[in-house]
């Protein structure tokens, strides 16, 4: 059962009330064992804005986004991307195309030019330069090794990572949840310049001011399913979940 | 007297030693007397039906029963190999080759060499041998391997969101340890 936030929340065919539908969600269903993760959502995602799904712990917030870039297969459902069913697509090219960025940061190289390369193989130093600024990490971080990086600057440099491959989708799951207010100002900003030049943006947050700041519309889910998706928060009632 | 066949001093031996047992499991109250004596009368109904088919094997079908004979103790193993694997995908057909090629390659290079007889009495015992050898190494190194991808998930999920191919995101590091953990010699 999907309750929608009347009026502005979803507009028939391929037009949200923020713009055309990049992704749709068709009575989507994920199990794992016995537990039921999503339980039938039908929602539509926004290009070129910033959509938070929010709700509480456990409520399914991480594996609709994994749905999005098909790391999680549904059960029942089909989630589509610009009207076209996900397992349509080359999934390397929609993994390209649709960046990933997980709440713990997984580092996979020995240093730091080699991460961002790791997004983006061939990328040059002067590249590599402008991804650490975009995250906020100084350029002369390019030479170090991931080793020493704190838990911020690792999950930093793996949004520049994502970054690298120049996608059209961000996915982005607790984004500021390991950073100082700097940092987390940083990247608020880059989410911001994202989507001002065209870029979609899915962000799963606790961080409710954050949500307030960046999202264009949320989509509430409570226990895997969708209780509310409508327009921008500050026009809804959203609530905290800390 | 041939040495492969038990007298049947040697299978009253046996029973004795059963029934030993059982009593002492009485006298302790283990509850398990019961147990042992089911235990002890199905391995004796099973070796004894398994020694008639052996003993047709042997006497009238030579290399030709016994290469079936191994062939159906292959489809066996990788059924027990994939079984410890669970939740590996592909586990059965993976393991089922696995144990096939290492006992044909084996089992047909001591006979090519003339290393041992082709005589159905020596083929199996043999081959037998080397099945479950395999069936065991099989089993190891499918149950590492999905130890492995458990472990590095994190990792592999990760270079799948960049773009690389699912072979490319599991390999080359997880597989080679799990291969290097599987040699028992490490």
């Amino acid at each position: 059962m999907v309750t929608l936030d009347l009026p502005g929340a979803e507009v028939a065919g391929w037009m949200t009330s923020d713009g055309p539908v990049l992704f749709s969600l068709e009575q989507v269903t994920v199990r794992r064992g016995q537990a039921l993760l999503l339980d039938q959502v039908t929602c539509q995602i926004p290009a070129g804005a910033c959509t938070a799904v929010t709700g509480p712990s456990g409520a399914g917030k991480t594996t609709l986004l994994r749905l999005l870039n098909r790391l999680e297969e549904p059960d029942a459902g089909r989630v589509c991307l610009d009207g076209r069913a996900l397992p349509d697509l080359d999934v390397l090219a929609l993994r390209r195309r649709v960046a990933l960025v997980a709440q713990a940061p997984v580092l996979l190289t020995g240093q730091v030019l080699d991460e961002l390369r790791a997004g983006q193989p061939g990328l040059g130093e002067d590249q590599a330069v402008r991804l650490l600024e975009q995250v906020s990490l100084p350029p002369a971080m390019l030479a170090r090794g991931n080793a020493g990086l704190s838990g911020g600057e690792a999950q930093r440099l793996c949004l520049a990572r994502a970054l690298a491959a120049a996608p059209q989708v961000l996915l982005l799951d607790e984004p500021t949840s390991a950073l100082d207010a700097a940092s987390a100002r940083a990247v608020e900003q880059l989410a911001t310049s994202f989507t001002a030049d065209g870029g979609t943006i899915v962000l799963v947050s606790h961080d409710t001011a954050l949500t307030r700041r960046i999202a264009a519309r949320i989509l509430e889910l409570r226990a895997g399913r969708l209780t509310r998706t409508g327009p921008a928060p500050n026009t809804a009632d959203l609530r905290e979940h800390t | 007297m041939n040495p492969a066949v038990p007298t049947w001093a040697g299978v009253a031996a046996s029973l004795a030693l059963v029934a030993a047992a059982v009593a002492i499991a009485w006298r302790q109250r283990l509850h398990l007397a019961r147990e042992i004596t089911i235990a002890a009368g199905r391995a004796g109904v099973q070796l004894a039906a398994v020694g008639a088919i052996l003993l047709l094997v042997f006497q009238h079908t030579g290399l030709a029963g016994a290469t079936g004979w191994l062939a159906i103790m292959v489809l066996i193993a990788g059924q027990v190999a994939a079984r410890r694997a669970r939740g590996l995908p592909r586990a059965l057909p993976v393991a089922t080759t696995a144990v096939a090629a290492a006992t044909g390659a084996t089992i047909g290079t001591l006979l090519a060499l003339g290393v041992i007889s082709t005589q159905a009495r020596v083929v199996i015992p043999v081959g037998g041998m080397i099945v479950s050898g395999a069936m065991a190494a099989t089993a190891v190194t499918l149950t590492r391997l999905r130890e492995e991808a458990a472990a590095a998930r994190p990792a592999i999920e990760t270079r799948l969101c960049l773009g690389q191919p699912a072979a490319q995101a599991f390999a080359p590091q997880p597989a080679r340890r799990a291969a290097h953990r599987a040699d028992p010699l490490h």
